[in-house]
C-alpha cells in the first residue's frame, strides 16, 4: 500500500511540479503623501481583497482609557460626511462585499473584499470610512452600549475571563494587559474628544500601509489609491506618533483562582514571550509547534487529549506582537481532573527543556509548517491579512520565498537553546476559572 | 467544469478543477448523521467520526497525525445532522497520501476498545464545553425542545448516558447498516488531474461494499411549539425564536435565503438595523434558516441584557409581523439578490467551499448546477414568492422561544402577540 502511493507521488510530482511560493512577489509602492501600498497580482479568479493597516492599536489608547482605538475602528462605519450609518451597510450588503473595521493590540485593520466590478464603489466606501468619520455622539453612545454588552457577556465566558486575569498579571502595567474592545470602566469614561485625538494622531497616510491582493493591476491599484486617497494629508494637532511604550517586562509569577459554577475548568498556565522581532522567532514557533502549537499530534495534545483523555483541547501559543506578548498554554478540562492535567502540562514543558526535541518531530515540524504556508495563503484575503503583517513587522518583500528557509534552517540545538530561554518553569503564572471546591487546584511548585 | 463519475458499487465522485489554486480539497461525504441514529445509538455518528482517526492495522493514532501533520496538509472531519464528512486540503502532490490516509482510516480502522475507553471522556469533555457556552447551549436547547420527538432534535454530541454506553459492537453494526457506498459522495475542488484522480479513488474506494444496509427513513420533523425560560445565573439573556422552515428541495428555498438576509442575516438587515443599530439592545442578533432532508427550520438569536430582553422580543415578533403584512420592498429584495449573488462569487476563491457545494448539491439532488443557474434561480425570485413564504411559516401557533439567562417568563411577550 505504501510502496504504491509513493510511486504514486512520484508520478504526481513529474506531471504537476512548480514551486509553490516563490512566485509570490508583492510590489511596494510609496504615494506622495507617505501611504504605502504593497501589492499581490494575481488574476485567476475576478475577487479583490484589501486590508488598510493603521500602525496604531490598543497599545496607543490613552492611559486610563483602554477601548479607545477599538470604539474609533467601531465607529468607521456608523456615519460619514457622505453617508449614514445604514446607507454604509446597504452598500455593502448591495455589492455583496465586506467591508469591516477592527483594531488589534499593535494595529486597527480595515478590510474590504470585492468583486472586480465593483472595485471604484468598494475604494469610494473604504476612502469615506477612513477619511471622512463623523463620530456622531448618538452614534458612539449606540455602540458603546453595544460593547459594555460584549464585555457584559464576557463575563459567562471562562476563557475571556481566565485571559483578562492572566494578562493583567503577565504584562504588568504595560497597556497589552488590557484587552483590545476595554474594560467596564475605562469605556464609559471614553468620550467624543478621545476618539477624535486619536484619529487626528494616528490615522494619517504616513502611518498606514495598504495590502492590495488579487485581479488588479500595479497601473490600476496605483490609480485608485491616488483617485481617493491623494486628498489625505499628514495633519495632526500633536505631532507624536507612536508613543514610546517600554517593553513589558517579567512579573512576578502568581496563581489566581477564580470561582464560577461550571462543569469543566479553564486553565491558563505561562509568562511573558517573545516578539515578532526576536531573532529566535522561528527556533520558537518549531519548538512551540512540537509542545503544542497545533496540529493533531503535538506533544501536549497526545500527551494529555489522546493517551490521558483528560482534555479535550490544549493548546500552547507564542503571542509575536511589536513588543513582548505572551506564552501561554490554555486547556479546558473536567473540575476532578484538574490538578492532573496541569501536572502533566508542567511535565511536557520540563521534558521539552531538559531533553530538546527528536529528529523526527523536528523533521515533521518542519514539513508541516513549510508545507501548510502555501495552503495558508490560498484565498486573496488571507494574503492580504499576511501581507498586511509582513509589512507592519517590516519582514521583508522576500519573506514569502525566505519563510521556508527560516523555518528549514532551525536545528534540534536550536529548539533545545530557545526552550532554555524563553520556558521558564518558575516564573508560570497560573489562571484557574471554575468549581474551585472541586478542582481543588495546588499551587504550582 | 465539473465532472461526475459512479463507480459500480454506487459510490459518486463529482470533482471540479479550479486553476487559481495550487492545492486541492478532497472531501468523502456520508450521507449518515445524527438524524439517522436509532435513540439508543444517540451520539455515534459523531463518536464515529473520532474514532475513524484512532487507529488502522497501518498506523496508530499518533502516526496518522503524524503523517498528516508531515504533509502540511489539514485532515479532519466533522458531523452534522445529516452527513459525516472526512476530508483534507493538501498541495496537489500530496493529493495521493491524502487519499491513501483517508482510504485507510475509512477501511481499517480498528476501533480499538481501549481507545474507545479514552475517547468517551474526549467527547464528554466536548459536551460540557457546549454546556459552558450560553450562546451554544441555548441553541442546543432550543432544538431539542422545538423538534421533540424527531431524531433531528437530538444532539449531534449525544449525551453524557448514551455516551457510556458506546462499545465496539455499537459502532460496527451502525457503521454496517449505514455506511452504504450509494450514500457516499466524493467531492473534490482544486488542481488535480482528473483520470489520475478518478483512477486513484477506483482504487481507494470502487470495491467497497455493504450488504446488511438498514436505513431508518427519515420523516419530516414535526415542530412542537415552545415557550421556555432556563432560568440561569449569567450576565445575559441569550434568546431562540424559531418557526418551522422549508425542506432543502423546496421550490421556494431561494426566496427563504433571500427572505432571511432582508429579516436579520446581514449589516443591514431589519433585525441588525432595528435591535442593534437604532437601539443598541443587543450586542449581538441574526436570522438563519436550516434546511433539512424533509423539512427545516427558521431561527433567530439574540444576546442581550436581562431588562432589556422583552423588549427585544417584542422587536423581534413586530419585525416578523410587519414582513407577514407588507412583504418585503422592490428595493430590499433587489439588494438581497445582489448580497447573495457578490457572497456566492466571492466564495468561488476557496476550494474548501467549492467542494463543499458540490458534495451538498450531489446528495440533496443528486445533479449539480452551475453557477448561472443558482444565480438565475436567485434572481426570478419574486416579491409575492418572499411573501408567501413569510406568511406559510410565521403564524403565532407554530412558534418556538427557548431563553437561557436571569429572565422570568412572565415578563417576555407571549407568542399570541406575533
Amino acid at each position: 500500500m505504501r510502496f504504491y502511493a509513493c510511486l504514486l507521488i512520484f508520478l504526481f510530482i513529474s506531471v504537476e511540479s512548480q514551486p509553490a511560493f516563490a512566485e509570490i512577489k508583492p510590489k511596494q509602492i510609496v504615494m506622495k503623501n507617505g501611504l504605502t501600498i504593497l501589492l499581490i497580482e494575481q488574476h485567476s479568479l475576478p475577487i479583490v481583497s484589501v486590508e488598510a493597516l493603521i500602525k496604531s492599536g490598543s497599545v496607543d489608547d490613552p492611559f486610563d482609557r483602554a477601548g479607545v482605538a477599538n470604539l474609533t475602528a467601531s465607529l468607521l462605519d456608523e456615519g460619514t460626511q457622505k453617508r449614514s450609518s445604514t446607507q454604509i451597510a446597504e452598500e455593502i450588503d448591495f455589492i455583496g462585499a465586506s467591508l469591516g473595521a477592527s483594531a488589534d493590540l499593535d494595529y486597527t485593520s480595515v478590510n474590504l473584499r470585492v468583486l472586480k466590478k465593483d472595485i471604484e464603489r468598494g475604494f469610494d466606501l473604504l476612502s469615506d470610512l477612513l477619511l471622512n468619520p463623523l463620530f456622531d455622539v448618538k452614534e458612539m453612545e449606540r455602540v458603546r452600549r453595544l460593547i459594555l454588552g460584549s464585555i457584559l457577556s464576557g463575563k459567562d465566558d471562562p476563557t475571556t475571563i481566565a485571559s483578562l486575569a492572566f494578562d493583567n498579571i503577565v504584562f504588568g502595567n504595560h497597556p497589552y494587559k488590557n484587552p483590545v474592545i476595554g474594560l467596564e470602566e475605562s469605556v464609559q469614561k471614553i468620550g467624543r474628544d478621545d476618539i477624535v485625538s486619536f484619529y487626528q494622531n494616528h490615522y494619517l497616510p504616513k502611518n498606514t500601509l495598504f495590502s492590495i491582493v488579487g485581479d488588479v493591476t500595479e497601473k490600476e491599484a496605483v490609480a485608485l489609491v491616488k483617485k481617493y486617497f491623494s486628498e489625505w494629508k499628514n495633519v495632526s494637532p500633536k505631532p507624536v506618533l507612536a508613543r514610546n511604550i517600554a517593553s513589558p517586562t517579567i512579573q512576578p509569577k502568581k496563581t489566581e483562582l477564580i470561582e464560577k459554577d461550571l462543569t469543566q475548568t479553564t486553565v491558563l498556565i505561562g509568562h511573558l514571550g517573545i516578539s515578532r522581532k526576536n531573532p529566535d522567532f522561528y527556533p520558537v514557533i518549531v519548538m512551540n509547534y512540537i509542545l503544542g502549537g497545533g496540529g493533531f499530534s503535538s506533544r501536549l495534545l497526545t500527551h494529555i487529549r489522546d493517551n490521558k483523555g483528560l482534555v479535550y483541547s490544549a493548546y500552547s501559543s507564542f503571542d509575536a506582537n511589536r513588543q513582548p506578548g505572551a506564552f501561554e498554554i490554555s486547556l479546558q478540562t473536567k473540575a476532578s481532573n484538574t490538578n492532573e492535567a496541569i501536572s502533566a502540562t508542567l511535565q511536557e514543558i520540563n521534558q521539552i527543556l531538559k531533553d530538546g526535541v527528536t529528529e523526527t518531530e523536528l523533521m515533521e515540524a518542519k514539513a508541516y509548517l513549510i508545507g501548510s504556508f502555501p495552503l495558508r495563503l490560498e484565498t486573496t484575503g488571507k494574503l492580504a491579512g499576511l501581507l498586511s503583517k509582513v509589512g507592519f513587522h517590516e519582514l521583508g518583500l522576500a519573506y514569502f520565498s525566505d519563510y521556508p528557509k527560516y523555518i528549514e534552517k532551525v536545528t534540534r540545538e536550536d529548539i533545545l537553546r530557545v526552550a532554555k530561554t524563553y520556558l521558564r518553569p518558575d516564573q508560570m503564572t497560573l489562571v484557574v476559572v471554575g468549581n474551585l471546591a472541586e478542582a481543588k487546584v495546588k499551587e504550582l511548585p | 467544469m465539473i465532472r461526475k463519475v459512479e463507480f459500480t458499487n454506487g459510490m459518486r465522485v463529482v470533482a471540479e478543477r479550479m486553476s487559481s489554486v495550487k492545492s486541492v480539497s478532497i472531501g468523502l461525504w456520508v450521507n449518515i448523521g445524527s438524524r439517522d441514529e436509532e435513540a439508543h445509538e444517540h451520539g455515534i455518528s459523531h463518536f464515529l467520526e473520532h474514532m475513524f482517526f484512532k487507529g488502522t492495522a497501518l498506523r496508530s493514532a499518533g502516526e496518522i497525525a503524524q503523517e498528516i501533520d508531515a504533509i502540511g496538509g489539514e485532515i479532519n472531519a466533522f458531523t452534522s445532522r445529516e452527513n459525516t464528512t472526512f476530508y483534507a486540503k493538501v498541495l496537489t502532490d500530496h493529493l495521493p497520501k491524502a487519499v491513501e490516509i483517508l482510504s485507510d482510516n475509512f477501511h481499517h480502522s480498528k476501533f480499538d476498545p481501549r481507545e474507545i475507553e479514552k475517547e468517551k471522556q474526549v467527547v464528554i469533555e466536548e459536551i460540557k464545553m457546549v454546556e459552558d457556552d450560553p450562546e451554544d447551549l441555548v441553541h442546543t436547547l432550543h432544538i431539542e425542545d422545538t423538534l421533540k420527538g424527531s431524531p433531528l432534535g437530538r444532539t449531534i454530541l449525544g449525551t453524557i448516558e448514551t455516551l457510556n454506553q458506546m462499545n465496539r459492537k455499537k459502532i460496527i453494526h451502525f457503521l454496517e447498516r449505514t455506511y452504504d457506498p450509494k450514500q457516499i459522495v466524493i467531492a473534490v475542488a482544486g488542481r488535480f488531474d482528473f483520470d489520475t484522480l478518478i483512477a486513484l479513488l477506483q482504487k481507494a474506494f470502487g470495491s467497497y461494499q455493504r450488504n446488511n444496509t438498514r436505513l431508518i427513513p427519515r420523516i419530516s420533523p414535526a415542530m412542537t411549539p415552545q415557550f421556555q425560560v432556563k432560568k440561569r445565573k449569567l450576565e445575559q439573556v441569550h434568546l431562540c425564536i424559531s418557526t418551522p422552515g422549508l425542506a432543502i428541495t423546496h421550490p421556494q428555498r431561494e426566496a427563504l435565503h433571500l427572505l432571511n438576509i432582508i429579516l436579520g442575516g446581514g449589516v443591514s438587515s431589519h433585525l441588525f438595523q432595528e435591535v442593534r443599530e437604532q437601539r443598541g439592545l443587543a450586542y449581538s442578533i441574526y436570522s438563519s434558516p436550516s434546511f433539512y432532508q424533509g423539512g427545516g427550520l427558521f431561527t433567530i438569536y439574540a444576546g442581550t441584557g436581562a431588562k432589556n430582553a422583552p423588549k427585544v422580543v417584542e422587536l423581534i415578533f413586530k419585525e416578523i409581523r410587519k414582513m407577514k403584512e407588507k412583504g418585503v420592498a422592490a428595493e430590499e429584495l433587489k439588494k438581497a439578490k445582489e448580497h447573495i449573488k457578490g457572497n456566492i462569487l466571492l466564495s468561488t476563491e476557496s476550494s474548501s467551499s467549492r467542494m463543499s457545494r458540490l458534495a451538498k448539491d450531489e446528495l440533496s439532488f443528486g445533479r449539480q448546477f452551475k453557477l448561472t443557474e443558482v444565480i438565475g434561480r436567485i434572481n426570478r425570485v419574486t416579491l409575492k414568492s418572499v411573501y408567501e413564504v413569510a406568511n406559510t411559516l410565521f403564524h403565532s401557533k407554530s412558534i418556538s422561544l427557548t431563553a437561557l439567562g436571569p429572565v422570568e417568563a412572565h415578563t417576555l411577550p407571549g407568542p399570541s402577540n406575533l
